[in-house]
């Protein structure tokens, strides 16, 4: 008799609000999981890492002369048989002079990845390098942004958001 | 990264050829994977945090792994009433994006598949970040299932 009540008494705004409370506890609890996540991930990194960080390499340089460190930058400088990479690190920006073991085509401007040995006055003798020339980089970009578009398009043209439930719905 | 359009295009092309067997693939449901596809992108905000002078990248860093994806894609779920189905939706949008994003190749590193039971990095190193093919083959294969999906549409109508 008393759950026959309860039913009755249960109206659909009753359980708008109970599904609406229940979002939200799970929400709370998986952007909490996200962020510690996150905190266990910006505590730990710089213990396993392959190679030193390059902001190990330039807060500490000398101790990290001789070994094997993996870095990235922009072009800012192309000589006949080097080339200079600025990195920027925690608002600093550092010139490495790199010293490529066969000829390499670079620009100004081009990005590139290295992997090699640190050698002194900022040089590095690269064993592995990719480059990513500067228009191909910006391609990226501007497919990336041309596919934001489209997915957006695409996404309000099956569902639209209902602001009353705070949720997405089918449309038609 | 391959470049989201690649993303999308391959989690659209995938839908379109397994919505020919499964009835789950409809058009509302394709949009959910595209969307999935570039859950583990939201990494890539670390850029417009760049502008301003903020290095936020080793912080949200997880979100580019398959756990800090199905987290993402968790969250994202709530906005919507079948709240499962959308979360294995966007969970294998997610999919074909590390699938796709496992053949990239740095110098070293590579993605944390096992992150935070491992830091273990992998890669295949097949493609380079910048590599336009894959995108450009994406295109004209997605083109193709578009125009004929729609001629088919047509003919059950007609």
């Amino acid at each position: 008799m008393e759950k026959k009540r309860i039913e009755k008494d249960f109206t659909t705004e009753d359980y708008s609000k109970k599904i609406l409370k229940s979002r939200t506890i799970i929400a709370i609890s998986l952007l909490l999981t996200l962020f510690l996540l996150c905190a266990y991930y910006q505590t730990n990194y710089e213990y396993h890492r392959e190679y030193p960080s390059a902001k190990d390499i330039v807060f500490n340089y000398s101790k990290y002369i001789g070994e094997t460190a993996s870095i990235s930058g922009d072009v800012v400088g192309v000589h006949s048989t080097t080339f200079q990479l600025l990195e920027k690190c925690d608002g600093k920006n550092t010139i490495f002079t790199v010293l490529p073991d066969s000829h390499v085509d670079v620009d100004i401007g081009d990005k590139v990845e290295i992997l090699g040995i640190l050698g002194p006055d900022y040089q590095i003798s690269a064993e592995k390098i990719i480059v990513s020339k500067k228009w191909k980089h910006e391609f990226v970009y501007v497919r990336s942004f041309i596919a934001l578009i489209l997915l957006i398009f695409v996404f309000m043209r099956n569902w639209k958001f209902n602001p009353t439930h705070l949720k997405f719905v089918r449309r038609g | 990264m391959p470049d989201w359009l690649a993303h999308i295009l391959v989690a659209y092309i995938l839908c379109s050829i397994l919505g020919i067997k499964f009835k789950v693939f409809s058009k509302e449901n394709t949009a959910i994977v595209m969307v999935g596809a570039l859950i583990p992108d939201i990494v890539k905000v670390g850029l417009l945090f760049d502008f301003i002078g903020m290095d936020i990248g080793h912080f949200i860093a997880p979100f580019h792994t398959p756990i800090g994806s199905m987290l993402s894609a968790a969250l994202f779920s709530l906005l919507f009433e079948a709240r499962k189905r959308i979360f294995y939706l966007l969970i294998f949008g997610a999919s074909t994006h590390f699938a796709l994003d496992f053949l990239l190749m740095h110098v070293s590193g590579g993605m944390l598949l096992l992150f935070p039971f491992s830091w273990g990095r992998w890669q295949l190193r097949v493609i380079q970040c910048d590599n336009y093919y894959v995108a450009l083959v994406a295109l004209l294969l997605a083109c193709v299932i578009y125009i004929v999906s729609k001629y088919y549409k047509r003919e059950e109508e007609g």
